[in-house]
């Protein structure tokens, strides 16, 4: 771990250079491409979620092109065992069983992006194992304990496909700072060049234009900490945060209503306090990014669908069409919450 | 009578009247019924408390029995009960009676005296219950709820009496309620078409704020600047969603950039940012606040903000 002071106006110019890199690889995603800046520079995972084919792992393979160290990538299938995660067994040449590091410890602690594809198709026994890995960055093999510092974990959830898929549990969400949905673009002239613009057929030529390692992963933790640090919040500003926090749990104290929708029945649990407290920490970095030193209500309004909604328990009868009400009730919250 | 036989005979005479007297039955208390509103088939329950030492019984025939009466009133029941609450011999002696007879208008029946003899060996008690008069009405069904007095009544006419000077003092005190609960509505800005001017309200508080410099009065002002926007959009209003906010008004079109001015200061008021040196007193805002509340009195109709900025950012 470095202790070098951190320069944040020169991580800052950084960071905005390795966005505007991303949004040259990702056709008309410049606001999935902030969330995923501001997860970087939180130091948080990250749960993905979008259609087959809209550039989810492009993203990825860039940002971690970006960021530098090492990356793994794993597929969720229903007979993905923890096991599989932390060993690889193989028959070597001899003809004997062979047991050798798994993608999580492969490259012990140079390991700085986890991409766990479809992770809705894992058995919970491999949910129960990531929650460790994502709360304390921490995983057991050959009777030691492997640190993973600058891991940040991403995972890919396939939301056409639900046969044989098991849900995250709770506890699992909770544990992303970011739900992001991945959509592709919808303006036409980007649909255009996404189609017949060669440049974006090659993906790996594409990726390859971000320059690599230009963030420095062993300086992120350094760089997140120098954020969270700087950037201030205010009385006004504290009280607007915990009116939008009890709005998700009470919301119709504060007047949320959604059409045919009993509001009262509506929430089961609202957002936890770590939910809340990752959500101040994402929108410092939005506001680091911003120029500010400062956290205004806006900052807040940039992350909060994607730092609450998956963290809201709903009731069963809304919970099967969670995408049809979540988004409309987050807005509603921001529309009905006053500031200051 | 000789002189010596006076003495005995005083003695005898004192000797017969200190033997104690031998205990009777005694009526201690007759429980009435009511003695109005009865009807054919009503029940008089008439309940005596005697008191019936020891070897005292009720006399062959000495009871009146069910199904005896006259062509008014028949005994349904006698029942017999303990009453030793009341006294250490006390029994209840309870006669059911029911009125038999249906009237044809309000009349008063008698019930009629009645004897309830005792024995004990050849010495005989007799109590007697007196008479009692009841009043009784026909059965008759109510025309209507607005006529029920003629119809338990027929014939009744009500007295009429003079309403109007009790009347006139409730209607001039509701009256002067009515005028202080407008008068409070009108200085709360509760009243009509002043609650629909949030603008005017808030050019209102904030000028009862003129001449202060402190910071609290600032924020109270710029306070009173958003609650009137926000009530005036139907939702919170950010910097961010102005532009909508002033699509969907174009009263105020020409206050849009004094009011992002406001907003940026008031943003740097509250949220720590550096200050705006042209907002350090809630004067700076009462120019703008006029501006929007005669806009809005010109018929700023208010109409929903299209959710963009906000609702995009969510």
């Amino acid at each position: 771990m470095h202790s070098e002071p951190v320069d944040l106006s020169a991580w800052r110019v950084r960071a905005l250079d390795f966005e505007r890199q991303l949004n040259a690889v990702l056709v008309g995603m410049p606001r999935t491409v902030r969330l995923m800046t501001i997860a970087v520079f939180a130091r948080g995972h990250v749960l993905l979620e979008g259609d087959v084919g809209v550039g989810k792992t492009t993203l990825l393979k860039a940002v971690a092109r970006g960021i530098g160290g090492a990356y793994q990538r794993i597929e969720g299938t229903v007979d993905l065992m923890p096991g599989d995660l932390v060993y690889h067994t193989y028959v070597g040449d001899d003809g004997r069983p062979r047991v050798e590091p798994g993608p999580l410890i492969a490259q012990g602690s140079e390991l700085a992006v986890f991409f766990f594809n479809e992770i809705n198709r894992a058995r919970p026994q491999v949910h129960a194992l990531l929650l460790r890995l994502m709360a304390e960055r921490t995983v057991s093999a050959f009777n030691r304990e492997y640190t993973l510092p600058w891991m940040q974990v991403f995972a890919d959830r396939n939301r056409v496909e639900r046969e044989e898929t098991f849900e995250l549990p709770s506890a699992a969400r909770d544990r992303f700072l970011l739900e992001v949905s991945v959509e592709a673009p919808d303006a036409r002239d980007q649909l255009r060049g996404l189609m017949f613009d060669t440049r974006f057929h090659d993906a790996d030529a594409l990726i390859s234009s971000v320059e690599p390692g230009m963030l420095d992963h062993t300086r992120l933790n350094d760089v997140a900490q120098s954020i969270q640090d700087t950037v201030q919040s205010s009385p006004a500003l504290d009280d607007y945060g915990v009116d939008l926090w009890l709005a998700t749990r009470q919301p119709a104290l504060y007047g949320v209503q959604l059409s045919d929708v009993d509001i009262d029945q509506f929430i089961l649990s609202g957002a936890s306090p770590r939910g809340v407290a990752m959500l101040a920490r994402a929108a410092r970095v939005q506001a680091w990014l911003e120029g500010r030193d400062r956290l205004v209500p806006e900052d807040l309004h940039a992350v909060f669908f994607e730092a609450i909604a998956h963290r809201l328990c709903l009731n069963p009868v809304y919970e099967t069409q969670r995408p049809l009400y979540a988004r409309p009730f987050v807005a509603e919250v921001l529309r009905q919450v006053a500031s200051p | 009578m000789k002189r010596s036989s006076v003495p005995a005979l005083l003695s005898l005479l004192l000797c017969l009247f200190t033997v104690p007297a031998m205990a009777t039955v005694t009526l201690k208390q007759i429980e009435w019924p009511r003695n109005f509103g009865y009807r054919i088939g009503d029940t008089l329950p008439v309940a005596l408390t005697l008191s019936v030492p020891p070897g005292w019984a009720p006399d062959r025939d000495g009871l009146p029995e069910p199904g005896q009466g006259d062509r008014q009133f028949e005994l349904r029941s006698l029942t017999v009960g303990d009453a030793s609450g009341r006294c250490a011999d006390c029994r209840l002696y309870t006669l059911e009676w029911q009125l038999m007879k249906s009237v044809r208008a309000p009349q008063t029946l008698r019930l009629s005296a009645a004897v309830l003899r005792f024995r004990k060996d050849n010495a005989v008690a007799e109590i007697k219950v007196p008479a009692f008069d009841l009043s009784t009405a026909p059965l008759l069904h109510w025309a209507s709820k607005k006529d029920i007095v003629s119809s338990v009544h027929p014939g009744y006419r009500a007295t009429a009496f003079d309403s109007s000077a009790p009347l006139a003092r409730a209607l001039g005190w509701a009256g002067v309620a009515a005028a202080l609960l407008l008068a409070a509505l009108w200085v709360a800005g509760r009243l009509g078409a002043q609650r629909a001017r949030p603008f005017a309200r808030a050019w209102r508080s904030v000028r009862a704020l003129r001449g202060r410099d402190d910071a609290e009065a600032l924020e109270q002002a710029f306070r009173a600047l958003h609650h009137a926007c926000n009530e005036t959009a139907g939702q919170t209003l950010f910097a961010s969603t102005l532009p909508d906010f002033i699509a969907a008004h174009p009263a105020f079109a020409d206050q849009a950039a004094a009011l992002e001015a406001a907003f940026a200061a008031s943003r740097a008021c509250f949220y720590g940012l550096p200050p705006d040196p042209r907002y350090t007193q809630p004067d700076a805002l009462l120019p703008l606040l006029a501006a929007l509340r005669d806009r809005e009195r010109l018929g700023a109709r208010r109409r929903p903000v299209t959710p963009s900025a906000v609702v995009e950012a969510a």
